[in-house]
Formats: structure tokens, C-alpha cells, sequence
């Protein structure tokens, strides 16, 4: 398995990505990028909202624990970390 | 063409002319009767029960204003809570919502019935609708030919008048591709003005949920009720409400649109559709408007920028999946590693790997600061050059996609010309820009654009070309 398939957590022997990287070759090849004029407008840093606990109710814990792909009761079981 | 039909049929209900019971009825018995594939689940008892509801509302002697009583459909990206949301995926396939998204919820708070979830591309990951695990969604009017991408099942129910409208979301073109694709109008807001809470994330810089609907009016009033400055989603904004009485039927005399060179001239681009293109922009001259070429940057750059930017962000964003929490887990895997290996592997269609492989290949060491940071660099430069232009234009004109829609099987064998049949959409989507598709004159629509925040004059001016050509 290549390193990438490692980083990305997925086994894909099948999956060719040469086609996508046609694209790194087209953009290391844009010149004189004018960026005058540019004003950033995705997230704000001074306006961050309250960092607050919100508790889930009773029907939407049931949803979030319904979703478990395995379960004991009401834990999750996750596969062993350490052998 | 009806000013609203989400007027016209709430009028029919509240005239007694029809039930709302019986209009969610015939809604859901044509989504079932449809052969497009465009649904991956229809919502038929809930729908029905809250039709009952406005029933009652009518017998009592109230009338329904809003959104009350209209059913639409819902791209099977957006949680609604207690439905199975999937994004088209064998990972997610049995996945419940644990709550509903805001645009979703903000229509249902309106009266909006949802009737069914909708197929698309999965995660968003196409422009055909071929990339899903319930199979290929079909144009609407043509077996033969693809519903576009990634929205496809909604463009579709709204074609054939299954929903009253639908509710896409476009990242790249998803909503304005398929639009054009059908034939029917779709919107990508402003970057920001509907809230991207509940709705699984593709890029994340650039997500944006959207209507489709069959007049520019439906397409208002949808936008209408989903905008809005939400807690829960830090890079949604305040906007005015649109008033839709007001709306001018007359094409304002010296409207100044702006055409790009690089796109009407590209080599790829069908000549049919600059037939139609050149032919709409000969009606507007004579309407009064004034055209002005600009340059702009080439298409291929445009699509790599946006690709590079859309495979990094969707690897660190599909992250989250991996069976742990929730979604379908590989069992009995002898440890961790191949637990996580494996339920990613056999979760994810071939094309999915693709982009997430590639945009950790993005981000990784030796190509973060060549590609990735200069893509970011590249993606300033087109939004420094779209605020320059529209000081000097009002809105820019352009077709939807180079090629008519292709045949079901082409694109997956070559996805790099599926990636650049992107190549009109991609710019405005990395500009955060305001984008109408419409059908008007040219074939798979054309595309109108503002700056950002502008999304009241688009419409504005869609209504005049709409009353008037």
C-alpha cells in the first residue's frame, strides 16, 4: 500500500489520482498574480461566538447513539487500540 | 410563464380549489411514478401528517401565507432530522440525522413540507449524478443524458414538477450545472448567506445551499426564508430581505453587463450554446443594455485553482468519516489501522478516494507550499480581479457548461473532462459570488453573476429578462 493511501486511512488499490494531478503542473505554472484589491471575507477572528456546552435532548441523544456502529447498552464500542 | 408558482398553488389551496393533503399526494405519487432515479428516499408519511396539519388550519377558517403547504425536495447532503441522510454514500447508507439543518429547518419553520431526500453525486463529488450509490440519476428530458452534477435529483423533481422546489447545494456549480442541465432556474447565493449548518461538508470555503425552482419569484422567496446570520455557522452573514412586489418587468435602459473573453472563446465551448449565448446578448443590446468584453483568467486555471483548493479541504472534511462514531464499520479487522482501512475503503466510491487520496497528497510535504498555498495565492487574484470588474460592469454573463449534457457513462471514463466541464462555475464559486442559471435563450442555461451581496439584483434583473424576451 502507498504512503498516501496510509495517510488518507483508505485502502483504494483501484484509485488512480494521475488524471487530478494534471492540475499541480497548471497551476505552478500561473505567473504575476495581482492580488490588489483583495479583501478577505470568510471568517472573522473578532467574532467568534461563545464557546458554549449545549446539551443534545433526549430524541436527539437516541438518534446519536442509534448511529453507533457498535454498541454494549448505551457505550460505544470502538475497535482495541492497544493489543 | 407564472410570476410564482408557490403563489399560484397556495392560492388553489387556500381557495378550497384543492387539498394540501392531496397536493402532497400527487407530489409523492410522482416522485414514486418517475423513472429518473432522482430520489433516494421519499418522505411520504411525514409529509402527508403535516399536510393534514395545514388542512386543519384551512377548515378552522385561517389561510396559509409563507411557504405553508408547499412541498419541496431536499438534496440528500442536508440532515433532517430522523431521516436517513446518506450523501449518496454505502458508508452513510443507514446514517440517521440527529437534527435538521438551518436552511431546512428555517423553510419548515415557513411552512415547507419536505417530500423526499435527493439523489446526487456522492459528497458532492461529480458533475453527472453517475457517482452515487444509488445509482445514475437521468436527465429530465432525456433518458439518455445525465442530470448534471452534483444536485442532480433535485434539478430533475423540479423539471418535472415533482417539488415545487428543491433545495441543492453548490460548491463548484452543483446547483447551477444540473440547472442547466433541466432547464430550470437555480440560485448559488453569496458565499455566507445561508447557513451551511446540517449540510455535509465538501469545501468548506466555498459550500453554498441554494434553491432550484421553475420562475425567478419561487426562487426569491426560497432565499427569502432560508437567509440569515446563524450562531452555528461562524461564516454566515445578515442580509435584507428581497421584496418581491416590487420587482420591474421593464430590462433597465444602460444596464452595463460584462462578458469574458476567455470563456466565450475557449475551443471547448459547443457551438450551440455560443449560438444561443451570442443570440441573448444580441435581444438584451436591443433592449438597451450595453455589453463590455473583459479579460479574464483562463478556464484551466480556474478549474485547477478550484480543484486543488476542493480536494484538500474535502480530505480534511470527509476526515471525520470513519466508522467510529457513526456510519458503516469493517468488523472483526485485526487492529485499528485496518479497521479504519478498510470501512473508509469499502465506504467510499472509487471517485471519492480519488479527491480525498489527491488532496492529502495536496497537503502534504513538498506540495503544500507549491500547490496548495499557491492555489490559495491564485484564488486571491481571481477575487481582487472580480471586485475590479464590477466597478465597471452590473452583472457578467456567461454560459453554464461548455458541453451539452453528457451521454450516462461517458464522464466516468475520463474524469479529467468531467473536471474541466466545470470550468464557467468554478470562478464564481472561488469569488464567493452571487450566480442565477437560467433558462433563457441559451442551451444549459446561462449564467448570471453580481458582486458579492448582490444576489437581490440578480433576481431583479433575471425578472426583467424573464417578463420581457
Amino acid at each position: 500500500m502507498d504512503k498516501l493511501q496510509q495517510l488518507s486511512n483508505i485502502r483504494a488499490e483501484e484509485v488512480n489520482i494521475s488524471k487530478i494531478t494534471d492540475f499541480f503542473e497548471t497551476i505552478k505554472n500561473v505567473k504575476d498574480i495581482d492580488t490588489e484589491g483583495y479583501q478577505e471575507h470568510i471568517v472573522k477572528s473578532d467574532n467568534l461566538r461563545e464557546d458554549v456546552v449545549n446539551n443534545c435532548d433526549l430524541e436527539e441523544r437516541a438518534l446519536i447513539m442509534e448511529n453507533f456502529p457498535v454498541k454494549q447498552g448505551t457505550y460505544l464500542v470502538v475497535p482495541k487500540v492497544i493489543q | 410563464m407564472s410570476q410564482s408558482t408557490i403563489q399560484d398553488i397556495q392560492n388553489k389551496l387556500n381557495n378550497k380549489e384543492i387539498t394540501c393533503a392531496q397536493l402532497v399526494q400527487e407530489k409523492i405519487d410522482a416522485l414514486n411514478a418517475s423513472n429518473k432515479n432522482a430520489n433516494n428516499a421519499i418522505l411520504a408519511e411525514q409529509a402527508i401528517k403535516q399536510a393534514e396539519a395545514y388542512d386543519k388550519k384551512l377548515a378552522d377558517g385561517e389561510i396559509l401565507t409563507g411557504l405553508e403547504g408547499i412541498p419541496f425536495g431536499v438534496k440528500d447532503v442536508y440532515l433532517l432530522k430522523g431521516t436517513i441522510s446518506t450523501a449518496s454514500s454505502n458508508i452513510l447508507k443507514n446514517y440517521k440525522s440527529p437534527y435538521t439543518a438551518t436552511a431546512i429547518q428555517n423553510l419548515i419553520n415557513a411552512g415547507a413540507i419536505p417530500v423526499c431526500k435527493e439523489n446526487c453525486d456522492q459528497f458532492g463529488h461529480g458533475s453527472t449524478n453517475e457517482n452515487s450509490v444509488f445509482g445514475t440519476t437521468k436527465n429530465a428530458h432525456d433518458d439518455s443524458k445525465v442530470a448534471g452534477g452534483s444536485s442532480g435529483g433535485s434539478a430533475v423533481n423540479v423539471a418535472e414538477g415533482s417539488t415545487i422546489f428543491s433545495i441543492g447545494g453548490d460548491t463548484g456549480g452543483s446547483i447551477r450545472q444540473p440547472a442547466g442541465y433541466n432547464k430550470v432556474f437555480g440560485l448559488k447565493p453569496t458565499y455566507g448567506r445561508v447557513s451551511r449548518y446540517g449540510l455535509m461538508a465538501y469545501t468548506s470555503s466555498s459550500d453554498c445551499v441554494g434553491p432550484f425552482a421553475n420562475t425567478v419569484k419561487d426562487i426569491a422567496s426560497t432565499l427569502n426564508v432560508m437567509s440569515g446570520k446563524d450562531g452555528k455557522d461562524q461564516t454566515s452573514v445578515t442580509s435584507e430581505e428581497i421584496n418581491l412586489d416590487s420587482f420591474d418587468a421593464d430590462i433597465k435602459h444602460g444596464t452595463k453587463i460584462g462578458v469574458y473573453k476567455s470563456f466565450i472563446k475557449h475551443p471547448s465551448l459547443d457551438p450551440s450554446i455560443k449560438a444561443g449565448f451570442d443570440a441573448l446578448i444580441e435581444k438584451l443590446k436591443a433592449k438597451g443594455v450595453e455589453i463590455k468584453e473583459l479579460d479574464f483568467f483562463d478556464a484551466e486555471t480556474l478549474t485547477a485553482t478550484y480543484y486543488i483548493i476542493a480536494l484538500a479541504e474535502t480530505a480534511s472534511n470527509l476526515s471525520r468519516i470513519d466508522g467510529i462514531a457513526f456510519g458503516s464499520r469493517a468488523m472483526d479487522r485485526d487492529n485499528l489501522v485496518s479497521t479504519y482501512l478498510d470501512t473508509r475503503g469499502e465506504g467510499f466510491s472509487t471517485e471519492t478516494k480519488r479527491r480525498i487520496i489527491a488532496g492529502n497528497q495536496v497537503l502534504s510535504i513538498g506540495y503544500s507550499d507549491e500547490i496548495y498555498k499557491k492555489a490559495l495565492e491564485v484564488r486571491k487574484g481571481i477575487e481582487a480581479k472580480f471586485a475590479k470588474d464590477f466597478n465597471e460592469v452590473d452583472f457578467v454573463l456567461s454560459p453554464t457548461a461548455p458541453i451539452l449534457p453528457p451521454t450516462i457513462g461517458e464522464s466516468m471514463k475520463d474524469p479529467l473532462a468531467m473536471y474541466l466541464s466545470d470550468m464557467y462555475t468554478v470562478g464564481f464559486s472561488l469569488g464567493g459570488l452571487p450566480t442565477l442559471s437560467a433558462p433563457f435563450e441559451v442551451p444549459n442555461n446561462v449564467q448570471i453573476t453580481a458582486a458579492k451581496g448582490k444576489d437581490e439584483d440578480i433576481l431583479r434583473f433575471a425578472y426583467t429578462i424573464e417578463q420581457s424576451l
